[in-house]
């Protein structure tokens, strides 16, 4: 069984006066299986972060299924949601999303706090997950006292805290400069190898080329896919590259 | 540029920001007003005649200035500060400093235009039911202008350099900024702050020692009444010291010492509010500390000034049980009864009816007998106890009833038995304890100035006599003593005027008769007579101005308060709407997010009041003890009137936070 199933997912937004409606997903369809390291690439525009939404169930979706280890999500109660968020999802975001009045520790801490667990075990979790994501040593200093990169791998680990199942990047890399992204992405490497599920919206070619898997979204619908396969990054490179001209190319002949 | 490019940019600025705006013209307007009116009772064209008020009046105009001043300076710091960016933008967009400046200042002059403006047409409109309030207190007539031009100057010149002043400020802090800093001040604004224990050690330290002050203090002190004052406001100082010291850094202090608990803190309640305290308490200390002390303010005066004015009546009744107390001595030898019968046959022959005629007489004895006994005694007989008391009581020769503490009593060789003690209690010691000063009596009642410590004695007349002679020829042998002797016989008439005879002038009457009496007799005489209808009209006329005043300015402070509120919701609305998304995406959810948060907004509300109802707890002795110089003496009357201060002030507090929570609510909301 695959660990996330998406069917004929459908979201439209309707104005609140009830006037223009806008079909920001017209009926996705994919799978991702356990371990799997997924990109969602697409124009702005093209309901990427919509599909994100949905799948963190920040936003319920007007037509279709998501499920989760085979549960379908729009089963779980409004009132357990942000619990089932915290247990089987990890977030990553373009602009960090760290709270200022915490700490680094106590960003990464938040989702452990918040499912009630003890403080003796956030330590034993805590210490080997930053030694890894090398800010050990920033975990006393607020988030406006550290650069960038140093603030996305605090958000990484605060993502993965909690060991989730998924772990849902929305354009990751889109706030860092180039030496910080390449950091970032050697993280998300190492995390796919070690068998973490992960599924990441980005306009990166480059940061798509580490998936082992690209999705293309277009007006709404899955428009094509690329399997990294037994390619080298740099030829995975290529192929993103051309299939997004591609893309693009068909956007001018319609 | 287009000439009229400054103005029209001006006003759009006020219009976009009119949610910080439109309080702090409010509050312009308001205060103007408040100034204005309060400067007019003190105008001598209004109340010409009352002297001290008008001083009291005065002083206050000018403190209230400087309130007002540092309040709106305040006030306008924040409304910069959250105009930071658009300030930024400005300067991105090729506005010089010069440019800025003038935009400010055309700024300055609408918000006086409407502020001041505003402000001078409210107080001129509200200024006579505002004053026929005050003579309605006060008791008296009230007569004097509808307009009072020198106070409307005044408040023009006052106000129009305050708002000038603003405009300095402001114009220096966006001069010396560059763009950059502008635009990202809102964030850098964010930082948390670190512990101060020096600052906060000093604050318990300064706030423990005006407590201290406050609490111990005792009624009597070394000289005369200024010091206790002097005393109150050293105690006033150094608790305003401490509420800053501690806001400032004691409230961070202990947090930061909660979150080094671990246990305790990474709980999620604790978690999320400790952590969004000691950020709040970073940015808000200041505001909270200033609302603290406005709150303070307005409790012990309103709380004092109510009582004092609700205690007018019993403080009358004590000075002067009887609607008329005149009371006469002298060295002469005089037939007293017949002279008192013939002062009330005059007043009876004036028109007037004299009811619960009381007559009696005290023997004042001082002395020392060196190394023996020294005393300052009163004496009454049984028939003076019984007129005062209505109680018959038989005493044998040399029998005493008194205050003394101890079983016997020798006076200048004169054995006296103590058979029973006057309690304080007692109707004739409660009685005549105010103007005869009984030892004791200051424990209770506060100070009693130079006349000291006296003990009250009841003995049969003939005793009294024998005790009478022995002093008088002790102290005429013993000259060198002579400074500390004085014996003299009081005889005192005390009576009631049906109401609507006029006290005053019927004891004018008393008086001159006795007076007219010993006019050419060289005989030491004296006299002191009182009466309830001008003593009332004297203590109203203080404590009605006192009362004005208090809740005058209990009603400014109040809408400073609710002001300060009101920033403090808009601003921390703002700050929480981002933290509370980011809450929710890692798994807070919604209801407890916004419990969370909702809790801590009220907590950092009601921190100030709390703090405040503590301050008047710990200022209620000494306060107590001040009101007794002003001659409130009933301390449960004082305790209701402060419960019910607090009470009312809870309960408007409660309404300003419930209703700018709403504000908080709907930004965090959208």
């Amino acid at each position: 069984m695959a660990l996330l199933e998406v069917e004929n997912l459908q979201k439209t937004y309707t104005s609140r006066f009830g006037g223009q409606s806008v079909q920001a997903l017209a009926g996705v369809s994919f799978t991702v299986e356990d371990g799997q390291y997924t990109a969602v690439m697409g124009e702005s525009g093209s309901g990427k972060t919509t599909l994100l939404n949905v799948l963190a169930s920040l936003d319920r979706p007007t037509a279709g299924t998501v499920k989760l280890e085979g549960r379908d999500m729009a089963t779980v109660p409004e009132a357990e949601l942000a619990a089932f968020r915290r247990d089987n999802l990890g977030f990553v975001f373009q602009e960090f999303n760290l709270l200022d009045t915490f700490t680094i520790r106590d960003n990464i801490c938040l989702p452990m706090v918040l499912a009630g667990r003890s403080h003796r075990e956030m330590g034993e979790r805590l210490l080997p997950l930053v030694r890894r994501l090398g800010i050990g040593d920033i975990l006393d200093k607020y988030p406006y006292e550290v650069s960038g990169g140093q603030k996305q791998r605090a958000a990484v680990a605060r993502a993965l805290i909690l060991s989730p199942r998924l772990v849902l990047a929305d354009e990751p890399t889109g706030a860092l400069d180039s030496r910080s992204s390449d950091e970032l992405l050697r993280i998300f490497d190492d995390l796919a190898a070690a068998g973490q599920t992960l599924l990441m919206v980005t306009h990166s070619v480059k940061a798509a080329s580490h998936a082992g898997r690209v999705l293309f979204i277009k007006d709404g619908v899955l428009f094509h896919q690329l399997c990294r396969g037994a390619d080298s990054q740099e030829r995975f490179y290529g192929r993103i590259s051309d299939a997004l001209s591609l893309l693009a190319g068909g956007g001018r002949d319609e | 540029m287009n000439k009229g490019f400054y103005p029209r940019l001006a006003w759009d600025c006020l219009r976009k920001n009119r949610r910080f705006y439109t309080p702090y013209l409010v509050t312009v307007m308001g205060a103007a007003a408040g100034f204005y009116m309060l400067a007019t009772t003190a105008d001598p064209k209004g109340f010409a005649d009352a002297g001290d008020v008008r001083i009291i009046m005065q002083a206050c105009t000018v403190v209230l200035g400087l309130v007002c001043a540092g309040f709106l300076l305040y006030a306008s710091g924040f409304l910069m500060r959250q105009r930071g960016r658009e300030f930024g933008l400005y300067a991105v967009l090729g506005m010089t400093r010069t440019n800025l400046t003038r935009l400010l200042l055309w700024e300055t002059a609408y918000t006086a235009l409407i502020g001041l403006g505003g402000g001078l047409l409210l107080g001129v409109l509200f200024d006579r039911l505002l004053l026929l309030l005050l003579a309605w207190l006060m008791g008296v007539e009230l007569d004097g202008p509808f307009l009072y031009g020198k106070c409307l100057l005044l408040t023009a010149a006052a106000f129009g350099a305050i708002l000038f002043l603003i405009f300095l400020v402001n114009a220096t802090k966006v001069g010396f900024m560059r763009p950059v800093d502008l635009m990202t001040r809102q964030s850098a604004g964010d930082k948390i702050p670190k512990a101060r224990w020096l600052i906060a050690l000093a604050g318990l330290a300064l706030l423990g020692a005006g407590y201290a002050i406050a609490i111990v203090t005792p009624a009597r002190m070394e000289s005369v009444e200024m010091d206790i004052i002097e005393v109150f406001f050293l105690a006033v100082l150094l608790v305003i010291l401490g509420t800053f010291a501690l806001f400032l850094a004691g409230t961070v202090a202990g947090l930061l010492l909660l979150r080094r608990w671990k246990s305790y803190y990474y709980r999620t309640r604790h978690f999320i509010a400790v952590s969004g305290l000691i950020h709040r308490m970073g940015h808000n200390a200041a505001g909270l500390a200033i609302i603290c002390v406005l709150s303070t303010a307005v409790l012990v005066m309103v709380s004092s000034t109510v009582s004092l004015y609700a205690g007018l009546e019993s403080h009358v009744r004590r000075s002067c049980p009887r609607d008329v107390l005149c009371e006469f001595s002298s060295e002469a030898e005089t037939d007293w009864d017949a002279l008192l019968d013939e002062a009330m046959d005059d007043v009876r022959a004036a028109g007037y009816h004299p009811q619960n005629v009381v007559r009696y007489r005290y023997w004042e004895c001082s002395w020392i007998q060196r190394g023996v006994s020294s005393g300052n005694m009163a004496f009454l007989d049984a028939a003076g106890y019984e007129a005062i008391t209505g109680r018959e009581i038989s005493l044998a020769p040399g029998q005493i009833l008194t205050t003394w503490p101890e079983d016997t009593l020798s006076i200048l060789g004169v054995e006296l038995d103590v058979a029973g003690h006057l309690e304080l209690e007692d109707p004739a010691a409660a009685y005549l304890g105010r103007s005869m000063g009984l030892a004791g009596i200051d424990q209770q009642y506060g100070d009693l100035g130079p006349l000291g410590e006296r003990d009250l004695a009841v003995a049969d007349a003939d005793t009294i006599e024998e005790l009478w002679r022995a002093v008088r020829s002790y102290c005429e042998t013993d000259l060198d003593l002579s400074y500390a002797y004085g014996t003299y016989i009081d005889h005192l008439i005390e009576f009631d005027l049906p109401a609507g005879e006029d006290t005053h002038a019927c004891r004018v009457l008393v008086e001159r008769y006795v007076v007219d009496h010993f006019y050419d007799l060289e005989t030491g005489f004296r006299s002191g007579c009182r009466d309830t209808g001008t003593l009332r009209a004297e203590l109203m006329a203080n404590y009605g101005s006192l009362l004005f005043l208090g809740l005058f300015l209990g009603t400014l402070f109040l809408g400073g308060a609710a002001l300060l509120i009101y920033y403090k919701q808009l601003s921390e609305g703002y700050e929480d709407r981002a933290r509370f998304a980011v809450l929710e995406k890692v798994g807070l959810d919604n209801r407890m997010a916004r419990r969370s948060i909702r809790s801590q907004i009220s907590l950092v509300c009601f921190l100030p009041l709390l703090t405040a109802f503590c301050h008047m707890a710990a200022a209620f002795p000494l306060v107590d003890k001040l009101l007794g110089i002003w001659g409130m003496y009933d301390t449960g009357v004082f305790a209701l009137c402060s419960l019910i201060s607090a009470a009312a002030f809870a309960a408007l507090y409660g309404a300003v936070y419930a209703l700018t929570a709403r504000t908080y609510t709907r930004i965090v909301r959208s």
